[in-house]
């Protein structure tokens, strides 16, 4: 059997050992939760080491393209399609994955927008952009609320209330699908020409430029990608907890995305599943303690750049991660 | 005539780091641009390659003018450098440094490469073989899957050059490749200069320091002292010209 059959067979067993333990009722609703919520941590942080970890970017507003992929969606399900917890799965499901394309599509275009002009410029000032750029969604979504009567529709996102009443559609096999389709299509991704364009670039721009790489095409191609992930984090997330809140999308929630990246490991999809993983069991762990946990966290950092300063898993890979080539090559030198 | 310039003027703010240089290469030609520290010389050549937009002049390339066009415009169109302090990326791999260069040779789009359609199986082959075939050339075949950054230092010089030629060149500029080797490294070296600008049917220009190996093969000289285009000739001719000693030796060093 080759290699890649293994990963398959891997993967299945999981989803099937997931759906059994929850129906016959050994996982409790609890456990698949915070199963979920895991899922959509990877997919945040594997779409933010793409831009930070590959790309050698400082995006610091991961958190607020989450939240536009999430308002978007969550408008369209909610408001626009008037899907409530009670319309039929099969009806609303459809809808649903209109709503996260369009999702990652509104997201791709802010990240265009934003990315465009500032990562035209050689100096690292998209950290300070994002930033921005977090706290101006912030705040646009806190006050403006839409308040419009449009035929039968009132359209209201809700304002600093949040918008609440957004079905539940995000289930685990949604999640679980897209977030294989993430970490696939970002790993295909980071294993070609283009990946290694944007690799090529973290480790010298100069020298990637006088290579032939259009080094501004491949930032903000880099930027967009994760943005765009990043919008489909956002609404399953929203279709998942069921309500957003402008606060979701602030700076704080950023920082997060980034103790996933940097606790996994700058350029590692591999690190990034662990640390997200590890971090939302942990959170949850510490629930008692309440934002405490925030210290916890600073202290973990700081310990995590004394002994292991590339994170857990520095730039390696697990070997069932990998493309095949770059399994061989793996295996021809671990033997 | 493959590359022309013609009064080519740089300042950085009130300070003329190049002053109304001129140079023509032809095909097939090794020139040697020398001249004390600060003289401009890499700047000539971050004008060239477009990392700086000159003040003043024009660059014709193939009688085609690249003046003031993005680097990676000017490296398809077949100019690619090295660097004074080596810039190599250094962690990926030996063959993923040269498969880079290769990278604007490359088709498949981001479809391709998710998807791993036949077009990427197809070019990712194709662009390892090729590597492989350069990499050979400078005899570091054998520490391919090697991260860049762990070789020893004369190697990472060969592979920056063997990078460099990957893209395809039709003209190499070497910043100072002999940099920080002893005579018989950098003697070396030389050989392997000579060697690859006749089987690659490159033109070179060269930048050094060490005259023994500039003086060795170079077929013309350029000397360059405060921006200023100080004399020009063959290497015996440019050996014995006081204008030349003096502006390396300073004043009074003739006697």
């Amino acid at each position: 059997m080759k290699p890649t059959t293994y990963t398959i067979l891997g993967l299945l067993t999981f989803y099937a050992l997931v759906m059994v333990t929850s129906a016959v009722g050994i996982m409790n609703d609890y456990l698949l939760r915070v199963l979920n919520l895991m899922m959509i941590n990877i997919i945040l942080g594997v779409s933010l080491n793409l831009i930070n970890g590959y790309t050698g970017l400082f995006s610091v507003g991961h958190a607020g393209f989450m939240i536009v992929g999430g308002y978007v969606a969550g408008f369209m399900t909610t408001l626009l399609f008037g899907i409530t917890k009670d319309t039929p799965y099969w009806q609303a499901l459809p809808l649903f994955l209109v709503a996260i394309l369009a999702a990652a599509f509104v997201s791709a275009l802010v990240g265009f927008l934003i990315g465009l002009p500032v990562l035209r410029l050689t100096d690292d000032y998209l950290a300070i952009v994002t930033i921005g750029f977090g706290e101006i969604i912030r705040v646009v979504f806190n006050f403006i609320t839409f308040k419009k009567k449009i035929g039968n529709w009132e359209l209201d996102i809700g304002g600093p209330r949040g918008l609440l009443g957004i079905p539940p559609l995000s289930n685990f096999t949604i999640i679980f699908l897209f977030t294989l389709f993430t970490v696939l299509f970002i790993r295909n991704f980071v294993f070609s020409r283009h990946g290694r364009a944007c690799i090529a670039i973290r480790e010298n721009e100069v020298a990637a430029h006088m290579m032939g790489i259009p080094i501004t095409k491949y930032k903000v191609m880099a930027f967009v990608l994760g943005s765009t992930f990043a919008g489909i984090g956002g609404a399953l997330l929203a279709h998942f907890i069921q309500l957003l809140h402008p606060t979701m999308g602030g700076f704080m929630n950023s920082v997060e995305y980034l103790i996933i990246v940097y606790l996994g490991g700058m350029g590692s999809i591999s690190g990034t599943i662990v640390a997200a993983v590890a971090l939302t069991g942990l959170s949850e762990f510490l629930r008692p303690i309440g934002e405490l946990r925030m210290v916890l966290y600073g202290v973990l950092l700081v310990i995590l750049m004394l002994k292991r300063p590339g994170g857990l898993m520095g730039q390696r890979e697990f070997p069932f991660l990998l493309p095949e080539r770059e399994r061989k090559i793996y295996a021809a030198q671990n033997h | 005539m493959l590359l022309k310039i013609i009064n080519l003027t740089h300042y950085f703010g009130g300070l003329k780091a190049v002053d109304d240089f001129n140079i023509e290469i032809g095909p097939r030609q090794i020139i040697g641009l020398i001249g004390p520290n600060g003289a401009g010389k890499t700047t000539v050549f971050n004008l060239v390659t477009g990392f700086y937009k000159p003040t003043m002049g024009k660059i014709f390339f193939q009688d085609e003018e690249i003046t003031g066009l993005p680097p990676h415009v000017i490296t398809s169109k077949g100019i690619v450098r090295t660097f004074q302090n080596i810039r190599l990326f250094n962690n990926m791999t030996v063959l993923e440094n040269v498969t880079i260069a290769r990278h604007y040779r490359m088709q498949y789009g981001i479809t391709a490469a998710v998807g791993r359609f036949p077009s990427f199986q197809r070019e990712e082959h194709e662009v390892e073989e090729k590597a492989l075939e350069y990499l050979s050339i400078f005899h570091l075949d054998s520490k391919v899957h090697q991260p860049a950054g762990s070789l020893p230092y004369g190697q990472q010089r060969r592979l920056e050059i063997a990078r460099a030629l990957a893209t395809e060149p039709k003209l190499l500029l070497l910043d100072e490749p002999a940099a920080g080797m002893n005579n018989a490294e950098a003697l070396e070296l030389m050989h392997l200069i000579k060697k690859i600008a006749e089987e690659f049917r490159l033109s070179i220009l060269l930048i050094e320091h060490q005259m023994p190996v500039v003086m060795g093969i170079a077929e013309r000289i350029h000397v360059l002292d405060f921006g200023k285009t100080i004399a020009v000739g063959p290497p015996e001719e440019i050996k014995n010209n006081p204008k030349v000693i003096e502006a390396y030796l300073g004043e009074g060093a003739l006697q």
